[in-house]
């Protein structure tokens, strides 16, 4: 049994980890694919992203000579948050490689640290814009934090909805074994204010649109991209897959939580697992196309609406707990 | 072991003395002030051997001595929660001397330093109340003589830091001599007062069960050491003291004083816990918890209001005290409620972020002494791109401030994982007000930290990274932090990381003290032994995310590097549209003000902030500047208008003060008439 285990737990890792490495550009390209085909282009090919990948990593670097050794540390410090947040959190329909009671906190934490390697890169060019960039992303975030932890909190408290069944800790990984269709029947009043909450996050956490613009050429109106302006070479490379790694991280938890599933074949868990992010991705895509970029006044009142939101999600679920579990409300 | 901290004390305050007459009676007798440093190195040492050997025997030790005060004793008693923040005070206290970062001329800062120490530890361990007014009176005294009106050249307020130091220190200090005197009292012995035995801390109090005056107790108790530990809403003080005092003060005041104030403060409350019920525990839980949120709130609304480094970092330490007070407040539910886990956790993570925020506010203010001997100036508009031509003070700064960021791996943040931790577990432990109270610290606490990573990297990002945007900050270096100073920014770094790769060695360490706190409130064995192997895994995973970080981070690193060395590295400006501009327009980056503005319209609600702005007139305006005022919220709608009503108010007796020598001596008579009635009729 015990060897079985190990089998098994390695089967996955190996699996995830794979999934995490080798996926983040592809849904890159799929976004930009989906985005051209909905403006009328046929776009670029699906694989693109990796080809761009690969001329990066061939080409030389240019560094500024205002920058120092924080600057070179930040893409791989980005890229090593990610891969560690993703070994944190359930990706295909299995549990995650690394999981254990409050590992929700340490999540949100490490998905940070990514924040703060980009931000600090971004200010030791001395560039006016990169600061700008490095202001607005870190002030944005910062207001984001509140309804990130109330997310945090409702998902944590489905995994107390049936004790039996994963025991009782208070995990990512503890909360997602736990639902299936019929949770979605229990505590569907709480996960809907939750999904739209977490869909907004991710379109923040992204620089997606209504937040920021991913494809634009104006640096004053950018957040993300115009952290990114001096990198080159491999370096860029390493801030390109970290921010498709992020956006596939992010997408396959949400797909998670709108459709859980678990199936005893592990390749057909991730094909699914697969299938929802690519559907999640359409649904970005479909906010780009619908609506325009926000002005950086309005971005607070969104982040309001999330907050209320995920706020909401928390008591319904208290009450839903209360009415299933016999909780106190 | 008592004998081996006494003596050390004795030996730093011998080296004091030393240290003093070198700079007043022999003007130029540089080898006096270095014997005096050197005794009192040695002192710190011995004394830091002495509280490490309590700390780890285990049990309480008693010092009396016959020499009796007049209405006192000197009655010391140091257990192992006091032991270990005494050895963190020798320790930290004992390397900022080491370190020397005031000019080696000046032999006052020495003094005070190895005069604060002893009295902050026998603050801790005295235990009758004149001893310990004295010993509190003296770190006031030892904070005066570090500040003594020594602002930055630029400081145009000079002189007003004094001021408000001296009058919240009293402030506080009037506090408690309502307070402890009633402790005394309370605590059974009714003749203490008279018969010099007025001991404090030692027993429990006695006849406050079921009565509203166990609030006003603790009313006091919070507002009197409170006051000092810069606990909102007593924390007024904090904009206009740091800006004006030197960065070691600082130093003192964030990483020693406010954690002695704190803990005493906890201790009088521990005192009081046994005479409340079980309700009125978990209501001095929420009022702590509630404390602490606010703290954390008003904390970072100040700090990023302001540009200045010092204040900034004397804003953070309101905003982690308000975590520990979190943490103790959350351990007084779990107590309340019997969830030992909760309780257990709530404890150690208020213990260990004491010990982080202790370490990181030293490595902090010591490399801010670097920066303004350096650069002469703490505006962070006027600095940039020190860590070039600092490199050791950088890099030090730059753990420090991303440990308080609460960047993995680094300490603060699995202190803060346990607090958090212990708020999960309560959402379905301590009942719907505990519940409540738990999501609303976890939002709370969420915004806090990413408050604290705006603050925090832009301290950093902003002072250290980037172009120079003054001449001071192009031209200057870190010679004045000398060979010494690098060593220990060095240690303290090593430290930060240790902690933070290996947080179950801060856990144990902090275990010292939490157990003796959880048995004294009724825990059992069995539930503290549950909950240290829960905490201890937590950290265990810790480490394995904290390694798995690091190892991927520097494989990465050794990737990138090696796919250059095969293909070319050039060098050339920052991107700037084309322009040339950003290497000759070094003061077009953001700074201080700039970096935060997106956050002002939300905080500026907690403090006051005027941006003035010249008018631009005409097509091609000439050089000007951007004036930002910011005055602390409490201090502009509360505190002032307050105390200017009671200046008034108070006016109305100014008749008394007409200069008339003849109506002073008929008011004393009297007052002495009235005290002999008073003492015929009872």
């Amino acid at each position: 049994m015990e060897s079985r285990f190990w089998y098994l737990w390695l089967i996955h890792t190996t699996a995830q980890l794979g999934m995490l490495l080798l996926l983040p550009p592809f849904f890159m390209g799929l976004i930009l694919r989906l985005k051209s085909i909905a403006a009328g282009r046929k776009g670029p090919p699906l694989f693109q992203p990796y080809y761009d990948m690969a001329r990066l990593i061939r080409k030389g670097a240019v560094y500024s000579t205002t920058t120092s050794s924080v600057f070179r540390l930040g893409p791989p410090l980005l890229v090593s948050s990610l891969v560690v947040s993703g070994l944190m959190i359930p990706l295909g329909g299995m549990p995650s490689p690394i999981h254990f009671s409050g590992d929700l906190i340490v999540v949100a934490y490490v998905l940070a640290i990514s924040r703060l390697a980009i931000v600090l890169a971004a200010l030791d060019t001395g560039s006016s814009f990169e600061g700008m960039g490095a202001s607005r992303e870190i002030t944005f975030a910062s207001l984001a934090e509140p309804t990130m932890f109330l997310i945090l909190i409702s998902l944590g408290l489905l995994g107390h909805a049936d004790p039996n069944k994963f025991g009782t800790e208070w995990s990512l990984t503890g909360s997602l074994a736990q639902m299936d269709l019929i949770t979605w029947v229990h505590y569907g009043p709480a996960l809907v204010p939750l999904s739209f909450a977490l869909f907004v996050l991710i379109l923040l956490e992204n620089a997606r649109v209504p937040f920021d613009d991913p494809t634009t050429h104006l640096e004053l109106t950018m957040i993300h991209e115009v952290m990114i302006l001096d990198h080159s070479g491999p370096d860029l490379a390493l801030m390109e897959y970290g921010a498709g790694m992020k956006l596939m991280l992010l997408t396959m938890l949400l797909g998670r939580i709108l459709i859980p599933h678990h199936f005893d074949n592990t390749l057909l868990n991730f094909v699914v697992a697969l299938l929802k992010t690519a559907a999640l991705c359409g649904c970005v895509v479909m906010v780009e196309v619908g609506m325009a970029r926000l002005r950086m006044k309005q971005i607070p009142g969104v982040l309001l609406s999330a907050l209320i939101l995920a706020a909401l999600s928390v008591v319904v679920m208290l009450v839903e707990l209360g009415e299933f579990q016999g909780l106190p409300i | 072991m008592i004998s081996v901290l006494l003596g050390g004390w004795l030996v730093m305050l011998a080296g004091a003395i030393v240290s003093s007459s070198g700079g007043t009676w022999w003007a130029d007798s540089s080898r006096v002030r270095q014997s005096g440093w050197v005794l009192g190195l040695a002192g710190a040492v011995v004394g830091l051997c002495g509280a490490t050997g309590i700390l780890f025997t285990g049990t309480a030790q008693s010092f009396s001595a016959g020499w009796r005060l007049p209405i006192g004793a000197v009655e010391l008693r140091i257990g192992q929660p006091e032991a270990l923040i005494i050895a963190l005070i020798q320790l930290v206290g004992g390397l900022t001397v080491f370190s020397r970062p005031w000019a080696e001329d000046d032999p006052w800062d020495t003094v005070a330093y190895l005069v604060l120490m002893p009295s902050l530890g026998l603050c801790l361990a005295s235990r009758d109340l004149i001893l310990f007014i004295m010993a509190w009176e003296m770190v006031a005294l030892a904070g005066l003589l570090m500040q003594r009106g020594r602002g930055l050249p630029e400081d145009q307020f000079e002189g007003h830091g004094l001021w408000a130091y001296l009058v919240s220190a009293h402030i506080g200090t009037l506090f408690l001599l309502i307070l402890l005197p009633l402790l005394v009292l309370a605590g059974g012995n009714e003749n203490a007062l008279n018969t010099g035995r007025a001991l404090l801390w030692d027993q429990p109090v006695k006849g406050l069960k079921g009565s509203a005056w166990l609030w006003a107790y603790v009313a006091l108790a919070i507002a009197g050491f409170g006051t000092k530990a810069g606990v909102a809403p007593f924390h007024g003080w904090v904009r206009t003291v740091y800006r004006n005092a030197p960065a070691w003060f600082g130093g003192a005041s964030s990483g020693m004083m406010a954690k002695v104030s704190l803990y005493l403060m906890i201790r009088t409350l521990l005192q009081i816990v046994p005479e409340m019920s079980k309700s009125q525990l978990a209501w001095l839980g929420t009022l702590l918890m509630l404390l602490g949120l606010l703290s954390g709130l008003l904390g970072l609304g100040g700090a990023l209001t302001s540009a200045r480094i010092k204040v900034l970092l004397g804003y953070s330490s309101v905003e982690n005290v308000g975590i520990i007070l979190v943490g103790f407040g959350l351990g007084f539910w779990g107590v309340a409620r019997e969830s030992w886990i909760v309780a257990a956790f709530g404890f150690a993570g208020a213990w260990f972020h004491l010990i982080n925020h202790i370490l990181s506010k030293s490595l902090l203010f010591l490399a801010t002494a670097s920066v303004t001997n350096g650069t002469g100036t703490d505006d962070l508009a006027r600095l940039g791109g020190l860590l070039k031509r600092m490199p050791m003070t950088g890099r030090a700064f730059g753990v420090g401030s991303m440990s308080l960021a609460g960047m993995i791996p680094l300490n603060a943040f699995c202190s803060e994982l346990l607090i958090y931790n212990g708020l999960f577990l309560s959402v379905l432990s301590l009942g719907t007000i505990g519940r409540d109270l738990a999501i609303l610290a976890v939002v709370v606490m969420g915004m806090v930290g990413g408050l604290a990573a705006v603050c925090f990297t832009g301290l950093w990002g902003l002072g250290f990274l980037g172009n120079a945007r003054s001449h001071q900050s192009e031209t200057c270096d870190e010679d004045a932090l000398g060979y010494r100073g690098k060593l220990v920014l060095y240690y303290y770094s090593l430290a930060i990381v240790g902690l933070g790769v290996l947080p179950v060695i801060g856990l144990n360490i902090s275990w010292l003290a939490v157990s003796g706190i959880f048995f004294e409130l009724g825990g059992t064995v069995e539930a503290e032994r549950t909950a240290f192997e829960a905490a201890s895994e937590l950290m265990s995973f810790m480490t394995l995310i904290g390694l798995s970080l690091l190892v991927l981070t520097y494989g990465l690193k050794r990737w990138r590097d090696a796919r250059l060395a095969q293909t070319s590295t050039d060098a050339g400006p920052t991107w700037d549209c084309g322009f040339g501009y950003t290497d000759n327009f070094a003061r077009g980056q953001y700074s201080g003000i700039s970096y935060f503005e997106t956050l002002l319209p939300f905080v500026s609600k907690l403090a006051m902030v005027q941006i003035h702005r010249p008018p631009i007139t005409e097509p091609f305006p000439l050089e000007s500047r951007i004036r930002v005022e910011s005055a602390d919220g409490m201090v502009y709608r509360v505190y002032d208008p307050l105390f200017r009503e009671i200046g008034r108010r108070l006016g109305w007796f100014r008749w008394i003060q007409a200069g008339s020598i003849q109506l002073y001596l008929a008011l004393m008579a009297m007052t002495l008439i009235l005290m002999l009635v008073w003492l015929m009729l009872i």
